[in-house]
């Protein structure tokens, strides 16, 4: 399949209603009939296009507000794409940034790190042929690695396009096997994340690269800052949520999707039809209970009824911190800690029946 | 006579139903629809897996899929009483993604 082109300033922002059913309310921004709302139906309601603009301003405007990328400032940035709906979102807001009028401008300079979480060959190579068709949508350099490339001790040749084989499917039965020897479904979740997290840094850093983005949304990283609470990262929360974070000495991780809401997002890739850039590039969750997939499931359920929940854990989580903050940083996720390791990525290290596997950097 | 609908799976969702994004149903006209009755409709004529829980949970669209009615959010139209009607487009965006 090829993608085709969206022209997404224009349709969105197209002065008349199209479609829709009435609801006896109006549009909050304009006289039009209200058919859409955000993460709350008995608040704001909009009509189509003021929907989009609405979705759209959250997203220039968590950038514009942060001053990112000021003058003088690399603009190079990696965005990582992880084949979600939030992640489709996110190459349509920087192709439609990039290609806006000067004064509009994205003003960023895309790479594009795809990262493949698969485990079985076969349906690896089926995600990277998926991606390669996903990648003229976005022109810009693309990078397409396996998670497993974070138990390589080298990293130069990750970024280097000359390469025919996907990086890190290598080290793939290193992974799996890693996987085995932990004992909990809930350790080996963390474990794939904390792994995640570490690969893309190190990536970045070696491209030489200072800035990281990710889709990140509202829904994504109050489940995280839950099941990391219980986890023992509670010291981290404020952290894991802020939309730019700087706790890695070379590298800050820049979360725009923060105010948007999977719904939001949902609807408006429904509307531009960018659901075309999806790809599943892992696995599902296993049967077995795990302590981020209950709470994923109890979040999910608790704004179902409840429409607050999702920006009252993250206002909340914004404010969890620590009192006291160490200059050592954990060698694992950067986070302050009092030793080389901090309490939390010790107690998921200690749960690797075979340190061996792990990457040099963490034995 | 029936009732002719569109209805369409998006965002994920359509893997729930053969993958098809868009199918044309024709509801006998012998009864009243809502979405309440058009779910169970759904899970028998439409849907090819065994777990009907991913789309259709205590009788309602599970927590984490949208419904759009003519797009237009369902959660302003009264949600499963809303009351079908012919020529309507009902859409299930899920937002529940495996990454």
């Amino acid at each position: 399949m090829s993608v085709g082109v969206v022209e997404m300033d224009r349709l969105s922002l197209t002065p008349k209603t199209e479609g829709g059913t009435a609801t006896n309310r109006r549009c909050v921004k304009c006289p039009e009939a209200g058919i859409l709302s955000g993460l709350d139906p008995k608040k704001a309601v909009y009509c189509r296009p003021c929907f989009m603009q609405m979705v759209m301003h959250k997203f220039r405007s968590s950038i514009g507000r942060q001053r990112l990328f000021k003058d003088g400032e690399s603009r190079k940035t990696v965005v990582i794409f992880d084949g979600t709906p939030a992640a489709a979102f996110l190459l349509g807001m920087i192709r439609s940034g990039l290609a806006a009028d000067a004064h509009h401008r994205l003003q960023l300079d895309p790479v594009v790190v795809a990262v493949v979480t698969k485990l079985d060959r076969q349906e690896i190579d089926a995600v990277i042929k998926r991606i390669d068709t996903i990648k003229s949508y976005l022109q810009c350099d693309w990078h397409i690695v396996h998670l497993a490339a974070v138990l390589s001790d080298n990293l130069q040749d990750l970024s280097s396009s000359s390469s025919e084989i996907c990086p890190g499917v290598d080290q793939l039965d290193r992974l799996i096997e890693l996987f085995s020897s932990i004992r909990s479904e809930s350790g080996r979740s963390e474990m794939k994340v904390r792994l995640r997290t570490a690969l893309l840094y190190r990536m970045t850093e070696t491209m030489g690269v200072s800035k990281m983005m990710t889709s990140d949304t509202a829904d994504r990283l109050a489940k995280l800052s839950l099941s990391s609470l219980a986890l023992g990262r509670g010291a981290q929360m404020s952290e894991d949520t802020a939309v730019v974070d700087k706790r890695h000495p070379k590298v800050a991780v820049i979360r725009p999707l923060k105010e948007l809401s999977d719904k939001e997002v949902g609807i408006f890739n429904r509307f531009e039809q960018l659901d075309e850039l999806t790809v599943i590039v892992g696995d599902p969750d296993r049967a077995s209970p795990a302590v981020q997939t209950i709470t994923d499931s109890f979040v999910t359920h608790l704004q179902a009824g409840f429409h607050s929940t999702l920006t009252t854990v993250l206002s909340s989580a914004s404010k969890v911190k620590t009192a006291t903050t160490s200059r050592i940083r954990c060698a694992f996720c950067f986070s302050s800690s009092d030793d080389r390791f901090c309490l939390a990525c010790r107690g998921i290290l200690d749960e690797v029946g075979e340190p061996s596997l792990l990457p040099s950097s963490l034995q | 006579g029936c009732i002719d609908v569109t209805i369409e799976f998006s965002g994920g969702a359509e893997l729930l139903v053969g993958k098809q994004k868009i199918h044309k149903a024709s509801l006998p006209s012998n009864r009243d629809w809502t979405i309440r009755s058009l779910l169970p409709w759904i899970a028998e004529h439409l849907m090819k897996t065994d777990r009907p829980e991913l789309l259709i949970e205590n009788g309602t669209v599970r927590p984490g899929i949208l419904v759009l009615v003519n797009d237009t959010d369902w959660e302003l139209l009264g949600e499963l009483s809303y009351v079908i009607k012919p020529n309507d487009t009902i859409t299930f965006i899920s937002t529940l993604h495996g990454g």
